[in-house]
């Protein structure tokens, strides 16, 4: 006979199985052997999260990898800039911001090297670890990311979990989603839950 | 269809077999045994093939199976290579039928983000892929419901947009199969061909369901699917790695419904709809475990389920944030 309490922040909730069943107790259902864990790790080019606590959470890395801003910056050479151009926007015109009404390549991007970005998490946030940088602005959606309620895991819900950085989904310079057009035809016949 | 003969050879006359609790299909199996064989025979030798005829024997024992939850280990075994057998002569298929049974510890529970949802639909689409529903009906085991302000319940949703989403001032919420810890479907099957198993997916087996669907109607959720005709997935579609509870290939005549993707989920997976969702809606978990993200969300979001006043305990919950 099972009885288990939940206390969740407005309800509470008694899940009270039935009696033929077997007890259920917790005991560390992760099936999954170490080659398995490092195999997916490797796969995602995941990352462990540079929080305390959050360790044992990979993030997954993202094709942002490959863009070699090395190539062009320097840390600690300042890139020519036409002065007649607004900020950035010679280089990489294709970048456009649209988040929160006021922000400019240095309210995120360090100036010193653009591939580190500002944060007060962590002084070391790269672009990698886009969110130490998020994070610092967005408290509740990191906070709910950490905990599994915003934000997508990329692996099974068993064995080691590895998650989404923000940037996955959001595109920093214009982080709102854009409009969908949805797939899949819905059922047309009428059932009960429309007639009702 | 030895087995099946020797197993009445006791009962000589209908009525003694009906009296006989608990065995259904044995009765039925005297009734129509003398039918069958000769049916059987008279088809017989000079026309059909080998293969044929081995199909022939394959549906001749599923017909006279055992129920799935009596079966031993190897009956399971024996069975599942059965079908495996009869899906390779009908289809030309190489299925994988899996049997994997319950692990201890583990309790599935579902929550799903209103607030992140965006009613792309991608879920239905991967969910329809994965389980084999029959494609000529549009069989879906999810729907979406557009929702505005508070409507009570789903029944104001519109679950047949055809439009761009996200539509400002709209939120999309999901329903399919709660898994309820208290299921009333289970109750009102007379044969016992659906159940609540250990890790709290509700199953059906789909060679005991008598098609009667009183477990439709009771269900509060409208969470259940008929088969109205034969299911029909285009060979070069099926999903062949399948679950002899999940989403093996069903027949006319019986109850489908979403186990979870049990087939995935027994294995460590998530669920198809979870992997496909692009927002991260979906949330899936073991609910025993304390440190999982749907324990997570459940003692630090506000949640609710749908219609929690018939107490049914479903493990699906909703939030927003
Ligand atoms: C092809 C060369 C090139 C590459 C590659 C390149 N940049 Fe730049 N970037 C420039 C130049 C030149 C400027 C200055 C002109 C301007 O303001 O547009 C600049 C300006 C910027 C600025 C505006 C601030 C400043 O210092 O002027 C940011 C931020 C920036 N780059 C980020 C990046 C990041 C991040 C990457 C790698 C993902 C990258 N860039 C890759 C050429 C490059
Ligand atoms: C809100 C913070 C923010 C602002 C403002 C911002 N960036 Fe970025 N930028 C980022 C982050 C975070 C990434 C990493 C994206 C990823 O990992 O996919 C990035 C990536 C880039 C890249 C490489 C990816 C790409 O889209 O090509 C370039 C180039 C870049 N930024 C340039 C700029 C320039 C130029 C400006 C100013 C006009 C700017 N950024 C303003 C946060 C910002
Ligand atoms: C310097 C602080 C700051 C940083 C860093 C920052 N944001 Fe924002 N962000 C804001 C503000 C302010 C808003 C506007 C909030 C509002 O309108 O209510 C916003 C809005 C948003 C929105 C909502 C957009 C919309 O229109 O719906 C998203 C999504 C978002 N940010 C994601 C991100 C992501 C992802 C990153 C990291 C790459 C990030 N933000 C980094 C300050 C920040
Ligand atoms: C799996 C995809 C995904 C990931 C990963 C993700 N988000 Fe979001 N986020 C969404 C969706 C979907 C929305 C809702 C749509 C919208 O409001 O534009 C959203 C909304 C937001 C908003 C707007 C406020 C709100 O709650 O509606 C902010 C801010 C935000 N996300 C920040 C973040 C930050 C910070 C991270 C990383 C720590 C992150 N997101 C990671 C999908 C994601």
């Amino acid at each position: 006979m099972l009885k288990k309490l939940f206390i969740t922040g407005s309800t509470a909730l008694m899940l009270i199985g039935c009696s033929q069943e077997p007890e259920h107790t917790y005991s560390e259902p992760l099936n999954q052997s170490d080659s398995v864990r490092q195999e997916l790790i490797s796969d995602h080019r995941a990352q462990p999260v540079a929080m305390l606590g959050y360790e044992h959470v990979y993030v997954a890395g993202s094709e942002i990898e490959r863009k070699d801003c090395a190539r062009c910056h320097q840390p600690g050479v300042e890139p020519y800039r036409d002065a007649s151009m607004p900020l950035g926007q010679d280089a990489h015109w294709d970048v456009v911001i649209h988040h929160a009404g006021s922000m400019d390549c240095f309210s995120c991007h360090k100036q010193e090297d653009p591939r580190r970005l500002v944060s007060v998490i962590d002084q070391d946030a790269t672009l990698e670890t886009a969110y130490l940088h998020c994070g610092s602005c967005h408290k509740n959606e990191l906070q709910s990311w950490l905990g599994g309620a915003h934000g997508k895991r990329v692996t099974g819900w068993d064995g080691v979990r590895i998650i989404e950085n923000c940037t996955a989904c959001h595109n920093p310079h214009a982080p709102a989603r854009e409009k969908v057009i949805p797939v899949a035809q819905p059922t047309v016949t009428p059932d009960r839950a429309k007639r009702n | 269809m030895k087995e099946g003969l020797e197993k009445n050879t006791e009962s000589c006359c209908a009525d003694m077999v009906l009296k006989k609790k608990g065995s259904r299909r044995g009765a039925l199996a005297a009734l129509l045994g003398g039918a069958a064989t000769a049916a059987a025979s008279t088809a017989g030798a000079a026309l059909a093939t080998e293969e044929e005829r081995e199909l022939k024997r394959i549906k001749r024992n599923e017909f006279f199976q055992k129920y799935y939850r009596a079966m031993t280990e190897e009956e399971r075994a024996a069975t599942v290579a059965r079908f495996e057998r009869k899906t390779k002569l009908e289809t030309g298929m190489d299925v994988q039928i899996d049997s994997t049974s319950a692990r201890p510890g583990v309790l599935f529970g579902y929550a799903f983000n209103i607030s992140k949802c965006e009613g792309s639909r991608e879920c239905v689409a991967a969910c329809v892929q994965e389980n084999n529903q029959d494609r000529t009906s549009n069989m879906q085991y999810i729907k979406l419901f557009e929702m505005e302000g508070d409507m009570g319940s789903v029944h104001g949703g519109d679950s047949e947009y055809s439009h761009e989403t996200p539509v400002d001032g709209k939120y999309y919420l999901g329903t399919q199969c709660f898994h309820c810890e208290n299921p009333p479907c289970t109750k009102a099957c007379p044969t016992g061909a659906t159940w609540k198993e250990a890790d709290g997916i509700v199953v059906v087996d789909y060679n005991w369901c008598i098609g009667c669907r009183y477990c439709e109607a009771a269900c509060p959720y409208f969470a259940r699917r008929f088969n109205w005709k034969e299911p029909e997935v285009p060979a070069e579609e099926i999903n062949p790695n399948q679950h002899y509870l999940g989403n093996r290939m069903r027949t006319k005549g019986v109850m489908e419904k979403c186990t979870f993707c049990i087939q995935r989920t027994r294995k460590g997976l998530s669920p198809a709809c979870v992997e496909a969702c692009p927002t991260g809606a979906r949330v899936f978990g073991n609910l025993l475990d304390p440190d999982s993200e749907i324990r997570w969300i459940l003692a630090h979001k506000k949640v609710f389920r749908l219609k929690e006043d018939l107490g049914a305990e479903p493990k699906f919950w909703y939030y927003a944030d």
